[in-house]
């Protein structure tokens, strides 16, 4: 008698096509660490060759759905989302502070400001630390794709359209996904922070 | 019959020892006295007393055994009728007669022996007594076997027990009587007792005779009588008790006394013609003596009386001119001068009973003779002729008595009958219970009397029988003109019922088919019952394998299951070993992320920093696509696991219900297969109700043609009926009209 357990799924071993490539080959860790030691060397090799061009650097960051763009030297850590006190009488975009290796540090959500859909933090989401002119707070992203150089020449205008177009400071396309790049300044200071708002 | 009371039968028991009692006491007493009488007599004439006193009481004892032997007669049909079952053992009756003749006879000869006789030799007197008693025996058994086969009527013998005690009495002084008259005539004629003893001896017997006639009547009555009132009390009317001898033995015992009779006469008779011949021999004897002294005459005197002491004559010499000789005793004188004379007729005259016999000297003129004295022979002869006389003139009285006792006996009843066979014969009617002598003719009666019944009776049933044939035959010639016309319509009816019977044939000949067509079809459907019944077996078997197979299959999927529970264990764990490793390459690439934002605060320098960061990030990152990966594969198999448990699990429900299922089917397939037995079997019954029915139709079928066949046949019949009824018809008038005329003749 033949039972069929698991139904019609693919079975496990398939799945590793995605890491080799397209390859169908058998799991083979061994094979997947030279890989990667492989890649790493090529990596720090291609870094060697590099020049200094003018090029931005960028936290790309997923937000409501879309890829943003914070600046790297806005950027100053990333960091699990901890645990939140919530102030009371503070707007709802401020989810709250916490303890940042001895400096209180507030938290907030800026999606509503940029009038993004409010999607759910996942176990993904991170919050990063932006430094913007004196105030460092933490920006509460869905997900932190990576830490990417973006010529300048590639950042277009804000195609888009929003309320505040200053919070925007152009976009840029990045492997066919179109990343706006975020003017934390700007956002930092929206009115919607303040309290008596 | 009658309640027999014992002390009825006591009665006549008694009855029986007191007339035995009586008869050997008066034996006894006549003995004694006869001794007694002639003790002197047994003295001097001892030899021939003895015999007489012995034939004395010879005589004695057999009157007694007639008249206990009478006695017995007169008693049997009282005792048969009251008894039927005591049996009088006739045997037994002539043994004890016998015993006690003989105890009696030796009793007396030893009384005579007391008195001194010793003559009479025992062996003699024993071959007597035995003699005797058997004679006595014997005509008991010869008097008694007549009145064996007794008939007594049913009507009652009150009467008969009343005349007993005459009749009784009767005998006995009858027989007393001849007792007395032989015993005297015995006594004078034989023993030569003078006359005066003899009839005293004769008055003697006599006398006790007529004293014990009352004694024996008065006796007998006193017994009698209350028997005779029982009787009567039970309703028995008189009747006269005939007791039944038969011709046979009356004739016998006539004949035998008849014959008796004779042989003593020609016995006298002979010893008569002894006596004469004597006489003519002494006569010749004398006469060749006389011719011999004639010739030779000698010394007459002495010869003569040599010769005449020899014969036993008297001897006689008359001298010439004398008329007396001398020596001549004197009573002869007379008869001596007559013979002198010469004068043959004087001298025959004178001679008598003498025989004189003589001759004449020659030359001298003197006559010589013997004189015979037969004369003194003569009381003797004379004796002997009256008996001789005496007993002719009893036997042919006997034989005359008998003859005309026996004629009577036969002639009376027989006329009788004849005249009774004509009355009959002339007009029929009841033959009359006459009263005929219970012998041989009243069986010839009884034969006739019942023949007469039996006739009429017949002639009786005869005329119940034409009477019945009358009737009849008026019901018969009403039946037949009805037969008459139930025969028209039955032809009528017959022709219908031909119809009929064709439609019931065809009827029955279809229901045959159909049901032949049943039949095949049950067929077809038991051939199809019995293969379904073989499936469902072995389907049946096929669902015991699989329920086994299932439960093999359950434990497997449980075992299998615990394995794959296990397995989601050990999965569980590698995720949470795989979640430190994914928080680690979390981490590593917050790491990154944040080396690299140093390292583009950095600027220049950071440049190379970034690129390890970004290595370190890419690393992060393939650890992290890694660990989502196997997080994915773990969590996949763990869906599995958990897939494959819940499938177990779904799939061991499913078992289980398969199994029950299974089994539900096993038992649906039984019930399948039950229903399928009783379908069978219904099937087997359709199958053979459908061929006994179809044999039936076909039996009705032939029944209905035979029926057809028989319904023609019928009309024919019916027709032939009609015509025959009419013939009867007549027929019954004519016998109608015999009968009237056979009734008229009648």
């Amino acid at each position: 008698m033949n039972v069929r357990l698991g139904g019609d799924k693919p079975g496990p071993y398939e799945k590793v096509d995605a890491m080799n490539g397209g390859k169908n080959e058998e799991y083979d860790t061994r094979k997947i660490l030279e890989q990667m030691r492989e890649e790493y060397w090529r990596g720090l090799s291609e870094a060697e060759v590099e020049e200094a061009k003018d090029l931005l650097q960028l936290v790309t960051v997923s937000l409501g759905g879309e890829l943003f763009g914070i600046p790297a030297i806005q950027a100053k850590e990333i960091l699990k989302t901890p645990e939140l006190i919530r102030v009371p009488r503070t707007p709802s975009i401020v989810l709250g502070i916490f303890n940042l290796r001895g400096k209180i540090t507030s938290v907030v959500d800026v999606r509503p400001i940029l009038g993004l859909k409010q999607l759910e933090m996942g176990n993904r989401s991170r919050t990063v630390i932006v430094q913007a002119g004196p105030l460092t707070t933490g920006v509460v992203v869905e997900n932190v794709r990576e830490i990417t150089q973006v010529p300048r020449g590639k950042i277009i205008p804000v195609a888009r359209a929003i309320a505040n177009k200053e919070y925007l400071t152009g976009q840029a396309n990045l492997d066919g996904e179109i990343m706006v790049l975020l003017e934390m300044g700007k956002i930092l200071s929206a009115k919607e922070f303040s309290t008596n708002a | 019959m009658p309640d027999v009371k014992k002390s009825d039968l006591e009665v006549i028991s008694q009855v029986r020892v007191l007339l035995l009692a009586a008869c050997f006491s008066v034996t006894f007493v006549v003995v004694v006295v006869c001794v007694f009488l002639l003790r002197e007599y047994l003295l001097e004439l001892p030899a021939k007393l003895q015999r007489v006193v012995i034939i004395g009481q010879v005589i004695a004892s057999v009157t007694a055994t007639l008249q206990i032997i009478y006695n017995e007669r007169l008693l049997r049909p009282i005792v048969k009728y009251l008894a039927p079952q005591e049996i009088f053992n006739l045997r037994k009756g002539a043994i004890i007669l016998f015993a006690q003749k003989f105890v009696l006879y030796m009793i007396i000869y030893f009384v005579l022996m007391l008195f001194g006789i010793s003559d009479v030799s025992f062996i003699s007197y024993l071959i007597l007594t035995i003699t005797v008693a058997l004679l006595a025996a014997g005509m008991m058994i010869l008097m008694l076997k007549g009145t064996s086969e007794v008939k007594v009527k049913t009507q009652p013998l009150a009467d008969a027990v009343l005349k007993l005690p005459m009749k009784s009495a009767l005998i006995s002084l009858l027989l007393w009587l001849f007792a007395g008259f032989a015993v005297g005539l015995f006594f004078y004629y034989w023993a030569g007792m003078n006359s005066l003893r003899s009839s005293a001896f004769a008055v003697l017997l006599i006398c006790a005779g007529i004293i014990a006639f009352p004694v024996q009547y008065y006796l007998f009555k006193r017994v009698m009588e209350p028997l005779h009132q029982r009787l009567i009390e039970r309703g028995i009317r008189p009747s006269e008790a005939i007791f039944k001898v038969h011709y046979r033995y009356k004739f016998m015992v006539g004949m035998i006394s008849t014959v008796f009779f004779a042989v003593s006469f020609l016995g006298m008779l002979s010893v008569m013609k002894a006596y004469k011949i004597m006489r003519d021999q002494s006569g010749h004897l004398i006469h060749i003596a006389l011719e011999e002294l004639e010739k030779n005459p000698g010394d007459i005197n002495i010869q003569l009386n040599e010769t005449a002491q020899e014969i036993g004559a008297i001897p006689f010499i008359i001298a010439s001119g004398s008329t007396s000789a001398p020596g001549v005793p004197g009573k002869y004188e007379q008869l001596i001068e007559i013979v002198a004379t010469g004068d043959t007729k004087k001298i025959r005259k004178a001679e008598g009973d003498n025989l004189v016999l003589w001759k004449n000297k020659p030359g001298d003129g003197t006559r010589f003779g013997m004189i015979y004295p037969f004369e003194r022979f003569m009381p003797y002869l004379t004796q002997v002729r009256n008996n001789a006389i005496s007993f002719g003139v009893l036997t042919i009285i006997f034989a005359v008595v008998l003859a005309m006792m026996t004629s009577r006996d036969i002639s009376i009843p027989l006329s009788a009958i004849r005249q009774r066979i004509k009355e009959f014969g002339a007009g029929g009617g009841e033959w009359e219970d006459d009263r005929f002598l219970d012998d041989e003719s009243a069986d010839l009666a009884a034969g006739f009397r019942a023949m007469t019944k039996e006739i009429n009776r017949q002639l009786e049933r005869s005329k119940m029988l034409m009477e019945n044939i009358n009737l009849t035959v008026q019901h018969l010639s009403s039946s037949a003109g009805e037969m008459e016309a139930i025969a028209k319509d039955q032809a009528e009816g017959s022709a219908q019922q031909a119809a009929a019977i064709q439609e019931a044939q065809t009827t029955a000949a279809e229901i045959a088919a159909s049901s032949r067509h049943i039949a095949e079809s049950t067929l077809t459907v038991d051939s199809v019952a019995s293969e379904t019944q073989t499936s469902c077996a072995s389907s049946a078997n096929l669902i015991k394998t699989a329920v086994q197979g299932m439960d093999e299959v359950k434990e497997t999927v449980s075992k299998v299951a615990h394995s794959m529970l296990d397995l989601g264990n050990r999965s569980q764990r590698i995720g949470s070993a795989i979640d430190i490793i994914q928080e680690i390459s979390e981490q590593t690439n917050l790491l990154s992320l944040n080396a690299s934002i140093e390292a583009s605060g950095a600027g220049e320098e950071g440049r190379r920093f970034w690129v390890v960061a970004r290595e370190i990030r890419r690393l992060a990152e393939v650890t992290v696509e890694a660990t989502r990966q196997i997080r994915q594969l773990v969590s996949e198999i763990q869906r599995s696991t958990t897939g494959a448990i819940m499938q177990v699990e779904e799939s061991t429900k499913a078992a289980e219900k398969w199994a029950g299922q299974v089994a539900r089917i096993g038992e649906a397939f039984q019930h399948i297969e039950s229903l399928v037995e009783s379908a069978t079997r219904a099937i087997r019954e359709i199958k053979t109700n459908t061929r006994q029915q179809t044999t039936a139709c076909e039996q009705m079928a032939e029944v209905v043609a035979e029926v057809k066949e028989v319904a023609d046949r019928v009309v024919i019949s019916s027709r032939e009926t009609e015509l025959s009824m009419a013939d009867l018809t007549d027929l019954t008038r004519n016998l109608r009209d015999l009968v009237i005329t056979e009734e008229k003749q009648n």
